[in-house]
């Protein structure tokens, strides 16, 4: 048998190695990969060649689940075109390989999701940092700065989302953190001294600072109570504390003071900043006559003892560093007064503003400012007797109840009690041993982590208590109410009709706006609006105002969709927005109509005006560039991601970056250096179902202005924007309008991307297959409701998946 | 008719003449001083003060008319130079009683007003005090509450010229008389009683009686470049000189005298050269014409306090950059530029070092001169305009070829 022809015994061992290779581990396998491995891929890594010590008949065909490395070497041996080598005949085509390479991606992404929504007995979702304040405002009434410096560490997002249990995990760090912002937030609650509250008035310019001779010349004039401050543009305001803080609380601050703008220029800004906790406190464009001015007021947590207040006037200007930019001993008393001849010219000899400055006339604080709700709510936990462990054990346990979100069973409450047993007999004195089980409290997991299911059965849906807290959650970023907690208890939340209601009276109150921004921001990753900042040559007039205006736009977009009974068509294409006065001149909107200050205002959009639903909008448009061009190809991916809830594949490792134009070549839209994702095979086919998606948006530049021609590097005139393309299913547009027609009338998918956000973000978890048919239930709901978004998230409430682990 | 019809066109165009000289007559010292009578009429009611030939009352932000002022003759006793104010004891003259002797006149120098020395424009600090001086002086401004200066020993009375405390030219008899091509010729000279007699000489003609001076053994001879002794001195001679204590004991006390016209054109040309320096480190004088704050454009008028020849710095370019205090270079390297420092009517900058902002010099232009007003107008194109860059406010200019070293801390004003 041994000498055979060569040729026979060749066939004879393929036909052997195709025979050991339909093994049963490549079960799972769709049949064109299966089809495909075998064409091109086993004859050099199978049994009997072992090309480079890799097998692939071995491999598992649970894609995504098991052999992950190996099916990852395979995905980006093809993507990249290296496997199958170049010396082989019979290639596979592009398109082919191209399909592969896409089901092993979406094989892997399914894999992963399943991997991160894996849940043990109990699932642990720690609370993300604006949670944690927003409990500890409802639970003891303090207000605790999170975002300040060294106080909680930002929450890592993945996707934009910023919620996931498995990505919020515990470190050292974080037990520190808690335990030193549970010591503050107790400090505050309880405060070792009584100190009287502040409520006083002051001068911006005391008279006791005012030197002679300038003194006797403005008493001899009667004007000592009429001096006041002048605030240039880049300088500094520093009288605005006169005594030290009593307590750490809510401090209401005033401002009297008058602004005055330039005709043709901007308006002064004042932006109050805390320098010590480096913390911007209050910031706002001011327009008020010298003679008039107007009172700013608001409310700031500020820490005891003495602040450290800077208040700047925020607009560009003049280098403050020579002599004219600084004070001088005369007092400022009017413009027609005047000012001391060596300092910058303010303005001009008919008195209007050549800079925008500000006049401080008066600063007035009060506070610790609490409610009385949240005064009985410390009252509630805070034993009547310090001594009496009944009395703590009363106290401890109403905080602890709340806290945990739950009934706190007997042996579970007695060892706080018991912690403050320990620190009384250790010789600690009552106040300091009380604070202490409520220290451990706040420190307990039951608080800081939302804790679904059981430990000793497999509980796969919630009960009512945590039914509560997730609704709370989601709603209002807080822990429930004494209405949920009343109907958890009652044994109630279960009733679909009950969580119907309930979503209806919390989707009301004005606490539901933290749904609309939360959400609006993690769903469209706006967190990454201002990552790569806008080149100040390139973009002079992109600002922070602007960017915050920006994000701010998106956020209440949503919110005025949610409220006004909206449906997700909004989201495609609307003829409305909500801008304020810098973002509609921003957008260019015609001066009538559009609003006159800092307030977001809902606007009608005109057809002519290049906007209209949320890919118009500058923050979605300008968070994928990247600081100095706009990249439509990260644009397509945000749109596949966002809208269509399907990422797109990995780029294969090694590609080349595209190359700047040289500055004698012509010029040539960034579309057009995209060439290779056109040309090459291997590109284009993943390519020409992303590229579009952003090249649709071209004509809006980095920062998202309205362009027709792209203002490139190199020589010639500029080239003109050429939006047009087709979608993956042929069809084609020639402009931004006319593609979101085309995703408009493909409602449906968009539908169901949105119900899967919506439900990753309510369930702080990625979807699995298992949830797949909830999830088209509730898609098929919402359509039922038109799409209505409050509709949508009423149907979410009420799904099964909502009471699902 | 035609005699008629001619003669009413001529009054006719005599009254259409003389109403377009709209000028309102002020008083001169032709008219003399006010009478007893005029100053009751003052004190009254206005068509009573309006029916009185008053003195012209200077207007803010204008030059005023060639002639208005009043000359106050006296010997400076006293000088805040940095204020530009000083006091005069005004002559004696026959209109003042025995009680009325040596009182003094306070006053201060207009920001456009000019000091003159030994035939040269002077800074205040360059007179020596006990100098005899002429002064053209103004009332003070009916606003003005200060107390006028009233003399304790004599009961608080008050020269009758008291209410003169505004002045626009200062000058020593030296610059006075060559002004009006005036000199004396020495008659005799006595060094013995240390006399000297001369007789005023008006264009070569004598005028008036010779009068007997006072030499003192302090005083100074000058003849060609050098200092002689007094037994230069030879009748015949026509010469110039100072004089302290004038109209005491009488007409005065000789302090210097020079000899001929070589030893008068060497001590012009030495005033000359000390007030280049003073102005080098210190600026050129003038105020703020119009200001284009769009542009930040500004229009300087020059005072005429000081020798025409500085007027070609302006021309001079210097090419290397200024730097600070500039927040921008000047537009246009190759064109003249020059610094603004704001100043107060005294001429006191606040820190010129620190505080001065100007660019290009776009345009240069002479325009006519009249008392104070030299004429020559600058358009500035300014880096950053400042409060003092408004119309009629006092600034100081100072060319950018200019290397200068600023004055110290006693000439800011208020040192801020």
């Amino acid at each position: 048998m041994i000498h055979r022809q060569p040729i026979l015994s060749a066939a004879v061992s393929l036909l052997a190695g195709v025979a050991s290779v339909c093994a049963a581990s490549w079960d799972g396998l769709s049949p064109q990969v299966r089809g495909y491995l075998e064409a091109h891929c086993t004859e050099c890594h199978d049994a009997d060649t072992q090309k480079g010590e890799f097998r692939i008949d071995t491999l598992s065909g649970k894609v995504g689940f098991e052999n992950t490395p190996q099916w990852l070497e395979v995905m980006e041996r093809i993507n990249s075109g290296e496997m199958p080598p170049k010396k082989v005949k019979k290639r596979p085509a592009a398109q082919e390989s191209a399909a592969v390479v896409d089901w092993l991606s979406a094989r892997m992404k399914e894999g992963e999701s399943a991997r991160m929504a894996a849940r043990g007995r109990v699932s642990y979702n720690r609370l993300t940092r604006d949670e944690y304040v927003n409990t500890v405002r409802d639970l003891i009434g303090v207000c605790y700065d999170a975002a300040d410096t060294g106080a909680l560490l930002e929450d890592p997002d993945w996707h934009g989302f910023e919620r996931l249990g498995s990505v919020l995990t515990l470190s050292p760090s974080h037990i520190e953190k808690y335990l030193a912002a549970a010591e503050t937030i107790l400090a505050e609650a309880y405060p070792a001294t009584k100190a009287a509250p502040i409520d006083a008035t002051f001068p911006a310019v005391t008279s006791d600072s005012i030197r002679e001779p300038y003194r006797s010349e403005l008493e001899a004039k009667a004007l000592l109570g009429k001096v006041r401050y002048e605030v240039w543009p880049r300088d500094v305001f520093r009288g605005s504390v006169r005594e030290s803080l009593p307590e750490s609380g809510i401090y209401e601050i005033s401002y009297k003071l008058s602004g005055l703008k330039p005709p043709e220029g901007r308006a002064p800004r004042m932006k109050v900043v805390e320098t010590a906790i480096d913390r911007v406190l209050f910031e706002q464009d001011i327009v008020a006559p010298e003679g008039a001015p107007i009172t700013v007021t608001f409310q700031s947590h500020l820490p005891k003892g003495r602040p450290q207040i800077m208040v700047f006037n925020d607009v560009p200007g003049l280098s403050n560093t020579p002599i004219s930019g600084r004070h001088g001993s005369k007092p400022f008393v009017s413009i027609a007064d005047g000012r001391i001849p060596w300092q910058i010219k303010l303005t001009d000899e008919e008195g209007l503003a050549r800079y925008p400055f500000l006049i401080f006339d008066s600063v007035t604080w009060r506070g610790p400012l609490i409610s009385d709700a949240e005064k009985a709510r410390r009252a509630e936990y805070w034993p009547a007797e310090e001594t009496s462990m009944e009395k703590v054990r009363e106290g401890l346990g109403r905080l602890a109840r709340r806290a945990f979100r739950r009934p706190v069973p007997v042996d579970e409450l007695e060892s706080y009690v018991k912690i403050v047993q320990a620190e009384l007999s250790a010789g600690e004195k009552p106040p300091a041993a009380v604070k202490a089980g409520m220290l451990a409290i706040f420190c307990s997991k039951s608080f800081l982590f939302l804790a679904e299911g059981a430990e000793n059965t497999d509980r796969h849906t919630l009960n009512d208590w945590e039914i509560a807290s997730r609704l709370s959650y989601l709603l209002w970023s807080t822990m429930p109410d004494d209405e949920l907690f009343a109907l958890a208890e009652a044994g109630k939340l279960r009733d679909k009709a009950e969580l119907a209601r309930q979503t209806a009276r919390m989707l009301a109150d004005p606490r539901a706006r933290r749904f609309s921004e939360s959400f609006a921001n993690q769903w469209l990753q706006l967190r990454r609006v201002g990552t790569f900042a806008p080149d100040k040559k390139l973009y002079p007039d992109y600002d922070k105002p602007l960017e915050q205006a920006m994000v701010t736009e998106t956020r209440a977009f949503f919110h005025e969709v949610l409220h006004r009974g909206l449906t997700l068509r909004e989201f495609l294409h609307s003829d409305w927005s909500m801008v304020n006065a810098r973002l509609a001149g921003f957008y260019g909107l015609p001066p009538q109509g559009a609003p006159a200050g800092e307030e977001f205002l809902r606007v009608a959009l005109a057809p002519g005006s290049h906007r209209g639903g949320l890919l118009t909008h500058a923050s979605v448009l300008s968070l994928t560039s990247d600081g100095t061009r706009h990249r439509p190809v990260h644009r397509g991916a945000w749109l596949m991601e966002s809208i269509f809830g399907k990422a797109p594949p990995p780029p294969p490792a090694n590609v080349e970056p595209i190359q700047t134009t040289p500055v004698d070549s012509p010029k040539a839209t960034l579309r057009a250096r995209l060439e290779a994702h056109i040309k090459d095979p291997r590109c284009s086919s993943c390519h020409a179902r992303i590229d579009p998606l952003g090249i649709a948006f071209d004509n809006y530049d980095a920062i998202g202005r309205w362009r027709t021609e792209e203002v490139v590097e190199g020589s010639g005139e500029n080239p003109p924007v050429n939006p047009a393309g087709s979608l993956h299913d042929g069809r084609s547009f020639q402009t931004p309008e006319e593609f979101k027609q085309l995703l408009l009338a493909d409602i449906d998918t968009f539908n169901a991307a949105f119900v899967g956000k919506l439900a990753t973000y309510a369930l702080r978890r990625t979807m699995s297959f298992d949830d797949r048919s909830q999830l088209a239930a509730i898609a098929a709901a919402a359509k039922g409701a038109d799409y209505r978004l409050r509709d949508l998230v009423e149907a979410l409430v009420v799904s099964d998946l909502f009471q699902k682990r | 008719m035609r005699p008629i019809l001619s003669t009413l066109l001529l009054f006719l165009a005599a009254a259409v003449v003389h109403a377009a000289d709209a000028t309102p007559r002020f008083r001169t010292d032709a008219d003399g001083g006010y009478t007893a009578e005029e100053r009751k009429k003052l004190a009254g009611k206005p068509q009573d003060r309006d029916s009185v030939l008053q003195w012209f009352q200077l207007v803010d932000g204008e030059f005023p008319p060639v002639g208005s002022a009043h000359v106050i003759s006296g010997e400076l006793i006293r000088v805040d130079h940095l204020e530009r104010s000083f006091h005069l004891r005004v002559d004696r003259d026959d209109s003042q009683d025995a009680g009325n002797l040596d009182l003094p006149v306070a006053a201060v120098l207009l920001p456009y007003g000019s000091v003159y020395y030994h035939g040269a424009p002077a800074a205040l600090q360059d007179i020596p005090l006990g100098t005899h001086l002429h002064g053209e002086f103004y009332v003070k401004s009916p606003g003005d509450k200060t107390p006028a200066l009233a003399n304790f020993h004599m009961h608080g009375r008050q020269t009758k010229d008291v209410d003169f405390t505004r002045c626009t030219r200062l000058e020593d008899d030296f610059t006075r008389r060559q002004r009006v091509s005036e000199a004396w010729k020495i008659e005799s000279v006595d060094l013995g009683g240390m006399k000297l007699t001369a007789r005023l000489q008006r264009g070569g003609e004598p005028v008036g009686e010779a009068k007997l001076f006072d030499l003192q053994s302090g005083t100074r001879a000058w003849k060609g470049r050098s200092v002689v002794e007094l037994d230069a001195l030879q009748p015949g001679q026509v010469v110039l000189f100072n004089l302290t204590w004038a109209t005491l004991f009488g007409p005065g006390r000789l302090l210097e005298v020079w000899l001929d016209e070589e030893s008068r054109q060497g001590a012009a040309r030495q005033q000359t050269r000390r007030h280049h320096d003073h102005l080098h480190e210190r600026g050129l004088p003038g105020w703020i014409e119009k200001v284009n704050d769009k542009a930040e454009v500004v229009t300087i008028t020059f005072f005429d306090s000081f020798d025409p020849a500085l007027f070609e710095e302006l021309k001079v370019v210097n090419e290397s950059p200024i730097g600070w205090p500039l927040h921008k270079e000047p537009k246009n390297p190759k064109s003249p530029a020059g610094t603004i420092a704001v100043a107060m009517p005294s001429l006191l900058m606040f820190d010129p070092n620190n505080d001065r902002h100007g660019g290009n010099i776009l345009d240069v232009r002479r325009l006519p001169a009249r008392p104070g007003n030299s004429g020559v107008q600058i358009d500035v194109e300014c880096d950053a305009l400042l409060e003092g860059f408004r119309p009629k406010r006092i600034v100081r200019f100072f060319p950018s070829a200019w290397k200068v070293k600023f004055p110290p801390l006693e000439e800011a004003y208020r040192s801020y």
